[in-house]
């Protein structure tokens, strides 16, 4: 529903903020464009105002004097910045990368299907992590005969204890 | 120059030279005082009626910028954000002189005729001097709605007044400006 501009309203709001619309409380400005249009005594009252709103404007703002411009200069310098805790931005830029990281690890973990039992996959990575061959086990190269097969005697005993067990 | 150009930048990168003073950007807290220096001395000139004071407030806002740019929040602009600490800074230092805040009892008699126009600049300089007559809350909000160009709410905010009251100061300071301009004109065409 369009607000409505009284009278009394319209000259109270054109007594603080003048003639100058985009100064008013924007949940009043489109009455006031509708009260204006339609009251000649409206704009009157605008256009007395109107003459301070334009000497507002022509109001030089002075510089800093060269002191102050000094101080505020060397400001930096002589006052240090507090440590941070988070030398970051924000706290939640990096809290929702960690959350977006988890959230992608869940959703793989959950479509990557459950590997079966003794794949060849499976074989060759045991394989592949299983160490260099015998061949190229250091040491068993530099063994004597003797020492060679009690060396595989110990290695085929402990394959039988191993299949010894429950 | 006019006003409206010194008036404090309505850019959106306030916002984010605030972010990087508070990453220690000496830069960026240059570009802001270059931008916001001059309105907060007006600002704090017209609260404080000392300049020394006044500049004293200005360099201790930019202190807390420098220091605590890491508070700013974006849901206030940059100009409101350090027009309030200003504020707050002076107000300060009129509690010490045992100055009472609500300032805005000194009313000035009103039976204002409207002002004839003069020349633009000479108007503007007598309303410029007109300014230092109004009680100091009056002459906050007047400098901060009509000369740096914060909405109601916005000054409101610096202020720490509810919307009605921040009417009631504008509408009596424009009226006691108004008075004076008159007076100033009286005078003018009697010399």
């Amino acid at each position: 529903m369009k607000s409505v501009l009284s009278m009394e309203r319209y000259k109270a709001l054109l007594a603080a903020y003048g003639a100058r619309l985009e100064l008013w409380p924007e949940a009043e400005r489109e009455a006031a464009r509708a009260f204006l249009a339609s009251s000649a005594e409206a704009r009157r009252l605008a256009a007395d105002e109107a003459g301070l709103d334009a000497l507002f404007t022509a109001i030089e703002t002075a510089a800093p004097s060269p002191r102050l411009a000094r101080r505020l200069a060397e400001l930096p310098v002589s006052n240090p910045q507090p440590q941070r805790l988070w030398p970051f931005r924000r706290v939640w830029l990096p809290a929702i990368a960690w959350a977006a990281a988890a959230a992608v690890g869940v959703v793989i973990g959950s479509l990557t299907p459950e590997p079966e039992n003794g794949s060849g996959a499976e074989q060759a990575a045991v394989g592949a992590s299983a160490g260099p061959s015998a061949e190229e086990a250091p040491g068993a190269a530099e063994l004597g005969d003797d020492e060679e097969d009690e060396f595989f005697e110990m290695a085929l005993g402990s394959v039988a204890e191993l299949e010894e067990l429950p | 120059m006019s006003a409206h150009s010194q008036r404090p930048s309505e850019s959106g990168d306030d916002a984010e030279l605030v972010l990087r003073v508070g990453e220690g950007d000496v830069a960026a807290y240059r570009e802001l005082v270059s931008r916001h220096a001059p309105a907060l001395l007006r600002f704090s000139e017209r609260l404080l009626r000392d300049a020394s004071e006044a500049e004293d407030v200005v360099q201790e806002t930019f202190l807390r910028l420098w220091q605590r740019a890491g508070d700013y929040s974006p849901a206030a602009r940059v100009t409101t954000w350090l027009h309030r600490i200003a504020h707050n800074l002076a107000v300060d230092r009129l509690r010490v002189r045992g100055r009472a805040v609500a300032l805005d009892e000194e009313e000035v008699p009103v039976s204002a005729p409207q002002p004839v126009l003069l020349d633009e600049a000479r108007r503007a300089r007598s309303l410029d001097a007109a300014l230092e007559t109004l009680p100091e809350r009056q002459a906050a909000a007047i400098v901060l709605v009509h000369l740096h160009g914060l909405t109601g709410a916005e000054a409101c905010e610096v202020l720490g007044v509810g919307a009605e009251a921040l009417e009631s100061l504008l509408a009596r300071g424009r009226r006691a400006l108004k008075q004076q301009l008159s007076k100033d004109l009286s005078s003018g065409a009697r010399s």
